[in-house]
């Protein structure tokens, strides 16, 4: 009798406890984290969150948030901002798989995790429904150009130019101006473009900026660089995008502790392997070896554990510019090319080729890379390497004399090395 | 790329392992299992302060998290020796040298004074994170001497560590018991469990929480002052110093500290009954109504030793098998809500029992008394029921009013009402002894534990026993009004069941 009734109770504890499991799991799904949303700073985040609660089945909530999340992903540099809009856009496309705002997002925001062919994947089927949508041919823009198709990137830039005049239009013209070797309307239309921006979304206005520093370095223009830097750096203070680009500036100036400033200082914000190289390279010229060396490991540690196969472009090219593990750099090179045939992807798996030595297949793929006649120092610095080993000596020293002369510092290492070659054969021929 | 997989796989194991090895305080046991994943990508710095208000001035938990690429850059000031390991010497020694720039920056005023912050405890760890890189964590245990003055000190933190640097943000404000905490710009509860568990598809912002303002005081809250919240909106809990847990983690186990260590456990059980919610009333409430023994209280005090050791080992199972999936902070209510329930059932059947009888006596007494029969027809099947009977009045069977006897069953119930909610303490004991490997002697102190919980319950007991009879010799049990008391006491012993029901949902 009293087991009984104990063995009763001891049933009921185990079904209360039973009961608490089942009642927490949803609560799990409930996810309580979203009552942090009120702690958000931002205006706009707190509004689009609160749209969320109002009306959690709406998607219109979950992609003004994913929108947010992406532009503040851009202005700080902070990637993983860009999976929390991925998130965002999941849930609006769970509510409705039709809704074009989410569509948008999710081709764009495939585009940022560079799954380039998912992002064309995405924007032509959009095209199909909304053929009229500009954005939707920003989309199919830098799919294309990004995976090497640039008659259909051209082609896409017109329409969306046509169809809407805009910062985001101007930016890609001038993007595709500066690829098929118009320095100077690129330039301009770079200048259009930060000019039409919203003046109260800064972001968007020194991205634009950023992109007009960066053409003008490549033409060699380093002043000019620094004064559209500074100028998006107070717009935006601590850019980093556009503290790297004074880094740069400075560097290729040859005021290496200016360079190692401003290197350092986005070293502290975003670790960016272009930045975190470049800045090894100047403790290198300021004789700090030690220093130098750390940075190159923190580029590789980057590079090699975190970065995703089929986007190690940089590891190879740095391991081919400093003869380390040449046949790992070569199966990285040509793993990336495989999946896109765009010129930059073409021009390293070519310098890899070089240094293992396969250099008629260098030549063939180099020549890839040369098909826009982009006026870009490396590239040509490559085609003319190539060309030397190959006998070809005029073409060789036409391509190192227009590298040096277009960006006499294109690289801190590379533009000596690119000289000595200029140098070497005109003398002993 | 199958190996990288599989080292991946052998670097999460390594950082759960790492997780379980080094925290020592069981609560974070609970989140901490999950993969560690930070929030803002590898190159975020995160940083967590909890600031506690006690009596004699504020603790404060400080952990800084490093992920991959800011402990990579680190790396090569730490390994001195440069030989691509960083030991344990490697790692004082770097936090010998970093602390003082870091706990500079961590700025306290009260009342607009800024107050110096003193180095309790520290620790330094690395766990392996994404790709097989290190991650680097640092916890310091602070206190900052501030004497509370009434009717108000205002407290304001500041935390100028890594301003450039992308990372996640936290503060909490916490209060030890006796001590209130208002008008706080911080939360009570924290998100990330000391940033061990990151929210992962949350939908929020990262906290960006720098600085933290608030007042406590000790004793009450002055009038207009907005009370500390946790992050859901509900008011926030005092933290209660846990001096229990504190027994299972003590360096080496000698027979004394074990002997110390079980007298010890079995005091705070006994203490820890006293404190509110343990059913003293109800205990008392019942067995002064009914005819209870010595042998009644204490098998209700054995009843509520067996409950709760066995409520604590099965909560404490559910949590090292589940801890993905419940915390045990969410069963306690349903615990509460259950237990609550068993009281609202004996109290509203002994307040229909006692009052029928009551009105029945009424009858009987002016009909010449023959409830015993009644009685006895009615429980005939409890051998018990006349157990209780202490004729120490002269015979006449009139005085056991109302005429009702324990039924063990009920008594059983009760015990278990008692004893079914585990008191956290005992949990997080039980969980600490798992974690330092010292199941036997966790279970030990559990036990220990419990029965000082008893012991407690069942002194009440008696003490209202022995106090009934004090008044059974008075001749006070002849007035009217003592004889609705029994009938009060299951009507509060149903209201305290329902008060208990309400404040666990």
């Amino acid at each position: 009798m009293k087991v009984r009734t104990f063995l009763i109770i001891l049933l009921l504890c185990i079904a209360a406890l039973g009961f608490g499991c089942g009642t927490r799991s949803e609560m799990v799904r409930a996810s309580p984290s979203d009552n942090i949303a009120a702690a958000d700073t931002d205006p706009l985040m707190q509004k689009a969150q609160s749209l969320i609660e109002k009306s959690p089945d709406l998607p219109i909530g979950y992609t003004q948030l994913a929108a947010l999340f992406a532009k503040r992903a851009r202005e700080t540099g902070d990637f993983d901002l860009n999976s929390k809009a991925e998130t965002a856009v999941g849930r609006a496309l769970e509510l409705d798989p039709a809704d074009i705002t989410a569509r948008k997002l999710q081709a764009s925001l495939s585009l940022t995790f560079h799954r380039f062919s998912k992002g064309l994947e995405l924007g032509t089927k959009l095209q199909k429904d909304f053929p009229n949508d500009p954005f939707v041919y920003g989309v199919l823009t830098d799919a294309n150009a990004e995976l090497g198709n640039y008659d259909q990137a051209v082609e896409a830039a017109q329409k969306m130019v046509d169809l809407k005049p805009s910062t985001a239009s101007y930016a890609r013209v001038a993007h595709l101006r500066s690829l098929y070797g118009d320095h100077n309307g690129a330039v301009e239309m770079f200048k259009t473009a930060a000019r039409a921006a919203d003046p109260l979304d800064k972001e968007a206005q020194s991205w634009c900026l950023v992109q007009l520093g960066d053409e003008l370095w490549k033409g060699g223009n380093y002043a000019d660089a620094e004064k559209v830097y500074d100028e998006a750096l107070d717009n935006l203070p601590n850019f980093y995008l556009a503290l790297a680009g004074k880094g740069r500036v400075r560097a290729a100036q040859g005021d290496l502790a200016g360079a190692e400033k401003y290197l350092s200082d986005v070293q502290l914000r975003v670790p960016n392997p272009d930045a975190i190289l470049l800045l090894a390279q100047v403790y290198k010229l300021l004789g700090n070896d030690l220093k130098a060396n750390e940075q190159v490991k923190l580029f590789e540690a980057i590079e090699e554990k975190l970065s995703v196969i089929g986007d190690q472009k940089a590891l190879a090219l740095f391991r081919a510019d400093n003869d380390l593990k040449l046949p790992e750099a070569l199966a990285i090179a040509e793993q990336e090319y495989i999946l896109r045939k765009d010129i930059y992807t073409a021009d390293v798996y070519a310098w890899c080729l070089f240094k293992n030595g396969r250099v008629e297949e260098a030549k063939k793929v180099i020549d890839e890379a040369l098909r826009l006649k982009t006026r870009d120092a490396r590239i040509m610095y490559h085609a003319g390497m190539i060309d030397k080993a190959l006998g070809n000596n005029k073409s060789s020293r036409d391509h190192l004399t227009a590298a040096i002369k277009l960006n006499p510092a294109f690289d801190l290492i590379q533009a000596s090395k690119a000289r000595m070659a200029l140098d070497g054969p005109a003398k002993s021929e | 790329m199958a190996p990288q997989k599989a080292n991946r796989k052998q670097a999460k194991a390594h950082a759960m392992k790492f997780n379980l090895i080094v925290i020592t305080n069981a609560i974070i046991l609970f989140a901490a299992a999950g993969v560690f994943a930070h929030p803002l990508g590898n190159f975020s710095v995160n940083q967590y302060s909890k600031l506690e208000a006690g009596k004699t001035g504020i603790a404060i938990r400080q952990v800084l998290d490093l992920a991959e690429i800011p402990t990579f850059q680190e790396t090569p000031s730490i390994d001195a020796d440069k030989d691509g390991t960083l030991s344990d010497g490697e790692l004082r020694a770097y936090l010998a040298r970093i602390s003082p720039a870091y706990l500079a920056n961590l700025k306290l005023w009260m009342n607009g004074a800024e107050r110096p912050i003193r180095v309790v405890k520290d620790a330094i760890l690395i766990n392996v994170g994404a790709g097989g890189l290190q991650t680097l964590r640092i916890e310091w245990d602070l206190a900052a001497d501030v004497e509370p003055r009434d009717p108000e000190n205002k407290i304001n933190f500041r935390n100028d560590n890594y301003p450039e640097r992308i990372g996640w943000r936290e503060i909490v404000v916490n209060r030890v018991a006796g001590v209130e905490v208002f008008n706080s710009s911080a939360f009570g509860s924290g998100v990330t469990d000391e940033l061990n568990a990151y929210p992962q598809e949350s939908l929020s912002s990262p906290l960006d929480e720098r600085a933290a303002e608030f007042s406590f005081a000790l004793g009450s809250l002055p009038v207009g002052a907005k009370l500390l919240r946790n992050r859901d909106g509900h008011a926030a809990p005092a933290v209660q110093q846990d001096r229990l847990a504190a027994l299972i983690s003590v360096p080496k186990i000698t027979p004394l500290i074990a002997l110390f260590g079980l007298l010890f456990a079995f005091g705070l059980g006994a203490a820890h009954a006293m404190s509110p919610g343990h059913g003293k009333t109800v205990v008392g409430a019942y067995l002064v109504g009914s005819k209870g023994t010595p042998a009644h209280a204490i098998f209700l005090g054995l009843t509520v030793t067996v409950t709760h050791t066995l409520g604590v080992f099965a909560l404490g199972i559910i949590t090292l098998l589940a801890s993905n999936y419940i915390l045990p902070e969410t069963l306690m209510p349903f615990l509460s809500f259950f237990s609550g329930l068993i009281v609202l059932y004996i109290g509203l059947t002994m307040f229909k029992t006692r009052l029928l009888a009551l009105l029945g006596a009424a009858e009987h007494h002016h009909r010449s008394h023959i409830a015993p029969d009644h009685e006895h027809d009615l429980h005939d099947h409890v051998p018990h029921s006349h157990d209780g009977h202490s004729h120490t009045h002269g015979g006449t069977t009139h005085t056991h009013v109302p005429p009702e006897n324990i039924t063990w069953k009920s008594l059983l119930a009760l015990g278990v009402s008692g004893g079914l909610l585990p008191c956290p303490s005992a949990l997080v004991l039980m969980l600490s002894a798992v974690n330092l490997n010292r199941v036997g002697y966790g279970l030990v102190l559990t036990l220990a534990f419990s029965f000082g919980l008893a012991a407690t319950l069942t002194c009440v007991g008696l003490l209202f026993l022995y106090g009934g009879k004090l008044f059974d010799g008075s001749g006070l049990k002849q007035n009217p009004i003592f004889r609705v008391v029994p009938v009060v006491s299951a009507f509060v012993i149903a209201c305290l069941g329902a008060v208990i029901c309400y404040n666990s949902i």
